[in-house]
């Protein structure tokens, strides 16, 4: 098992400690103290911090999978070699990796579990604790799968067609995403449909389902409509991690090495 | 066993060079060294070799197998810096996964680590050694784990005179096929028994022998019965035994035999 090298690697990483946990650390912030929420109500309360956890587990999960992203390209002619001249092969590369990525996003999100509980608990003045903490865990551990597939077939791509030009741009695609589904459905209520087909949807939902306790509206910032299917959700989002999953298989075995300067923007 | 067949390729597959020039090149039970100047090609033989740059034609064979059907096959290894960043871990980690991976024990590559004095590297990144550490490195994972063929390139650039000449004992002592790229002439003569290639703007000249070197010539121009003509985009050269302009033996890389003898 050489995912404890990856897992250590990642957890050893800086970068990806302040961007995973501070920066997360201050949205969650934001959104206890200075955004500020009713707390006359408790379920409101309970509703508004699960909103706030459901979009940030999202969006560190994403930022996991950034910085995978860029360590697969970086590893390109190493992964071209390794195949032919080590054991190593796809399949185990990227499951390996897949483990990594599913582990540290769930730590990382352990960690934001306990924060968003202890800063909206603070704000509130009662305890607003997530209901199912455990299934939350469960939830994050399969979203940093799909984050970690979908980044990783993104950079292969990117590394066997278009160039490393583009890579900066294409690794930082899962993170874009989060935001856009994240927030834009703040806003604008997205529908049903879309919610079940996209993982970017389908993964605060049900972090959303595991805080609340109870299934996700559809309308989830005014609280409204019919609640979806926390089945349907869990179907959609590992339907995607399947496919990710060939694909993944299918770009490495044709990794290209390739100068990881070209990836240099300036 | 490795055996490259009228092989040419290009640097990206766009460029309108030719890095290899319908290369011919066999290794079977011996050691070869392949000399040559800076931008000859000798790093990209190895890198066609080991599936990192793509030949456009020919066919190469790795341990009797197509090279693309190659897998699994840790009996080869080479030195190059840039196969060893599957992680981005410290040199540390490197070395225990990369013995994982090659199915061997680490505490080889850590006493060698050890004899050459470099244990300070163990606690940094790869990107923290300098180009120096970064060769040794290579080289010892290169000759460790028990490799039938190792692939070297310019393995003592950069290294510092000590670890030099205990290096090259390490590699005239190793039992495997060696395949093994150099600009400098200098060490030429303590290749005893290592057959030897020229390569220039990517065509292959040869085969010599390490050892034949004191003997090799290099002349300006066409001689007749000359061992070997060398038609490059700089001039028309010829390699000549016992007499000739330019005694390679003398000069420390082909570079600098090219300028004189161009003059």
């Amino acid at each position: 098992m050489i995912a404890r090298y990856f897992i250590k690697s990642l957890l050893l990483n800086k970068s990806l400690l302040g961007w995973g946990i501070g920066f997360m650390a201050f949205w969650i912030f934001m959104g206890a103290f200075v955004f500020g929420f009713n707390t006359d109500s408790r379920s409101g309360a309970l509703a508004y911090t699960s909103i706030w956890f459901s979009l940030i587990g999202l969006i560190s999960g994403s930022v996991v999978a950034t910085s995978i992203a860029h360590s697969v390209y970086y590893a390109n002619s190493s992964l071209s070699y390794a195949f032919r001249y080590t054991k190593l092969k796809p399949i185990s590369y990227i499951s390996e990796m897949m483990i990594s990525a599913s582990l540290v996003t769930a730590l990382i999100g352990g960690v934001v579990i306990l924060l968003s509980a202890g800063m909206f608990s603070a704000k509130a003045g009662y305890f607003l604790l997530p209901t199912y903490p455990e299934i939350s865990l469960v939830v994050l551990l399969t979203a940093g799968i799909f984050i970690f597939l979908l980044s990783c077939v993104l950079v292969l791509f990117a590394n066997n067609s278009l160039g490393l030009k583009s890579i900066s741009f294409i690794a930082l695609l899962p993170q874009l995403l989060s935001y856009l589904f994240g927030f834009s459905e703040l806003g604008v209520p997205l529908p049903s449909y879309i919610i079940y087909a996209s993982p970017f949807s389908e993964i605060p939902r049900l972090l959303f389902q595991t805080y609340y306790g109870e299934a996700s509206p559809l309308g989830i910032s005014s609280m409204s409509g019919p609640t979806l299917n926390p089945y349907l959700l869990s179907a959609g989002l590992l339907f995607w991690i399947v496919v990710l999953f060939m694909l993944a298989i299918y770009l490495i075995r044709r990794v290209r090495s390739g100068s990881i300067e070209e990836a240099r923007q300036i | 066993m490795l055996e490259l067949d009228h092989v040419s390729a290009r640097y990206d597959g766009k460029s309108t060079k030719e890095a290899l020039n319908d290369v011919n090149l066999t290794l079977k039970n011996e050691k070869a060294v392949v000399v040559g100047p800076n931008g000859s090609g000798k790093t990209t033989l190895l890198k066609v070799i080991l599936g990192l740059v793509h030949n456009e034609s020919g066919k190469v064979s790795v341990m009797g197998h197509e090279l693309s059907r190659v897998q699994g096959e840790i009996r080869v290894s080479t030195n190059l810096a840039e196969v060893y960043r599957i992680i981005g871990g410290t040199v540390r980690d490197t070395i225990a996964v990369y013995s994982i991976l090659k199915g061997a024990d680490e505490s080889e590559v850590l006493n060698t680590i050890s004899d050459f004095g470099l244990d300070s590297i163990l606690r940094k990144k790869i990107y923290q050694l300098s180009s120096g550490e970064q060769k040794m490195l290579g080289n010892i994972l290169a000759l460790s784990f028990s490799p039938s063929l190792i692939l070297l390139d310019e393995p003592f650039d950069n290294v510092d005179q000590g670890r030099r000449v205990k290096l090259l004992r390490k590699v005239e002592e190793c039992g495997s096929e060696i395949l093994m790229n150099t600009h400098e002439l200098d060490i030429l003569p303590r290749l005893e028994n290592w057959a030897l290639y020229f390569i220039i703007e990517g065509r292959i000249f040869g085969r010599f022998s390490a050892s034949q070197v004191k003997r090799l010539f290099i002349n300006r121009g066409e001689v007749p019965g000359s061992l070997a003509s060398i038609d490059t985009s700089f001039g028309k050269f010829s390699i000549t035994q016992d007499e000739g302009m330019i005694p390679i033996a003398t000069a420390r890389n082909l570079n600098s035999i090219f300028d004189e003898v161009s003059q």
